[in-house]
């Protein structure tokens, strides 16, 4: 039995959601958390995925969907980037240091990250229906800003299986929230 | 020995840093005729890489072919500056046509291009020891790189500096375009060589290819060398690759010609295994091997 759980979910003056993700009795860093089909934050102008010293910089980077990801090669030799996985099939082809290529990322979904020429290069993309999100930190903690009152669905992604949880923010409550799976 | 562990003493004061990145690479071979019969070997290759601030960067590396008992000094320099515009110093592989480790080795091709073995240009596939500038502006590189051919394999500064080599790249989205020459004189044998390369991709197929042509120590040479990868998108870690490559020689007539099949298999963000089938006609250079090999490589890069 797999144990997720959302601890101390604490709803402060209605504007920031905090909280932290454990699975049994670890804490789990880098799942990431975002309120379904909340849009009421400015999305990233110009999120990035670099290849630099035969790494993807961030390995894991969080997209609303319709956002253009941009892939530089900082690195001195070819790269490639190419996905299989989703809907979002993709391969941006061999390109050489100094220049970069886009893609748009428009299906909600976990995009796996390869290079084709280097098979330690790899990343992941979470697309979500959302512009309210966060990753976890090493303490499974995350912090969501700018939430307006209502209620939502929340959602935790961790090792690709989603799960859902209900949310109210109302200004100045405090709530906390246990899930077992 | 002994050298070896002086040089790389100092990496782990490197690795205090936060720009500090070190590359580990076991090769294991089992292929027919490589030394005379089928042999099993290993190559181990290490490099660091160190940006102590802004726009210097220092690499060390060196690899070691254990059924030679050899260890060579691999690409071993300080740069200044980005991608802009860099200079390098001490020991690198010269930029003429498709020649980063990477391209070399990671294509799932299991040997070089023959005339990245042939002699008098060892350099083209092994580190000289010289200068090297490299500037970029829109889609356009130049890399100008002079160097001493001749170098020892623990040489890390050039003794002469003999050889030139002048490449200019063009990308556009799909294309790689490379125009190159070398021209060198070391005392003993005169060299003058121009030829392109490109590189195509789109979607789940890369084709690449090499043609250079030009006189060494003399006389005319011509070479080519294709090579093409096909991914499929049901299969994304495997990549099926073909070469074919020929070479004509000191004014000669006659091509020596190689061809090579095979599959290369991603197994793991650290391991892969590359299995080709190659094949040639009675001209090609004798370190090409025929029949069947298998390669494993271990990848580790770390901290």
């Amino acid at each position: 039995m797999v144990a997720l759980a959302v601890m101390g979910l604490i709803v402060t003056t209605g504007t920031t959601v905090s909280g932290a993700v454990i699975e049994g009795h670890t804490k789990v860093a880098g799942a990431v958390v975002f309120i379904e089909g909340l849009r009421s934050a400015p999305a990233p102008k110009s999120p990035k995925i670099d290849q630099r010293n035969m790494k993807f910089v961030p390995n894991l980077l969080v997209v609303p969907s319709g956002t253009t990801v941009t892939f530089p090669n900082s690195d001195t030799v070819f790269h490639n980037v190419f996905s299989f996985y989703n809907n979002d099939r993709f391969d941006l082809g061999m390109y050489p240091n100094g220049t970069k290529k886009t893609w748009k990322f428009s299906k909600p979904g976990i995009c796996e990250l390869y290079c084709n020429v280097h098979p330690s290069m790899r990343a992941r993309i979470v697309i979500v229906d959302s512009t309210v999100y966060a990753t976890t930190d090493k303490n499974g903690s995350f912090q969501l800003k700018d939430v307006p009152d209502g209620d939502y669905t929340l959602v935790v992604m961790h090792d690709k299986t989603p799960t859902r949880h209900k949310l109210s923010v109302r200004g100045g409550k405090y709530a906390t929230i246990n899930i077992n799976l | 020995m002994r050298r070896l562990i002086l040089i790389f003493s100092f990496l782990p004061l490197m690795a205090v840093g936060q720009n500090f990145r070190l590359h580990a690479e076991q090769y294991f071979d089992h292929a027919p005729a490589l030394f005379g019969d089928r042999v099993k070997d290993r190559t181990r290759w290490y490099s660091a890489d160190w940006l102590p601030i802004d726009k210097v960067k220092v690499v060390g590396g060196f690899f070691e072919m254990e059924t030679q008992h050899r260890q060579v000094i691999d690409d071993t320099y300080l740069q200044l500056g980005d991608s802009n515009i860099n200079v390098s110093y001490g020991r690198f592989r010269p930029a003429f046509g498709i020649n980063s480790w990477t391209d070399l080795w990671y294509s799932g091709l299991n040997q070089l291009p023959m005339f990245r073995k042939m002699l008098p240009m060892p350099s083209l596939h092994r580190s000289a020891t010289g200068a090297q500038v490299s500037g970029s502006k829109g889609p356009f590189q130049l890399t100008v790189a002079s160097f001493d051919r001749s170098s020892e394999d623990w040489q890390l500064a050039p003794v002469s500096v003999d050889d030139w080599v002048t490449r200019v790249q063009y990308y556009t989205p799909g294309l790689v375009l490379g125009l190159n020459n070398y021209q060198g004189n070391n005392g003993s044998s005169v060299i003058n060589l121009g030829g392109v390369d490109a590189i195509w991709t789109r979607k789940n197929w890369q084709v690449r290819g090499e043609y250079f042509g030009g006189k060494i120590s003399g006389g005319r040479n011509t070479m080519y060398n294709f090579e093409t990868f096909y991914h499929p998108t049901m299969l994304p870690h495997t990549t099926f690759v073909g070469r074919a490559e020929g070479l004509q020689t000191g004014g000669g007539t006659t091509w020596g010609q190689a061809y090579r099949l095979g599959i290369k298999q991603n197994l793991a963000s650290f391991a892969a295994v590359y299995i080709n089938y190659g094949f040639s006609n009675d001209n090609a250079l004798a370190y090409i091997a025929n029949g069947w090999d298998l390669q494993v490589v271990l990848f580790g890069i770390g901290p």
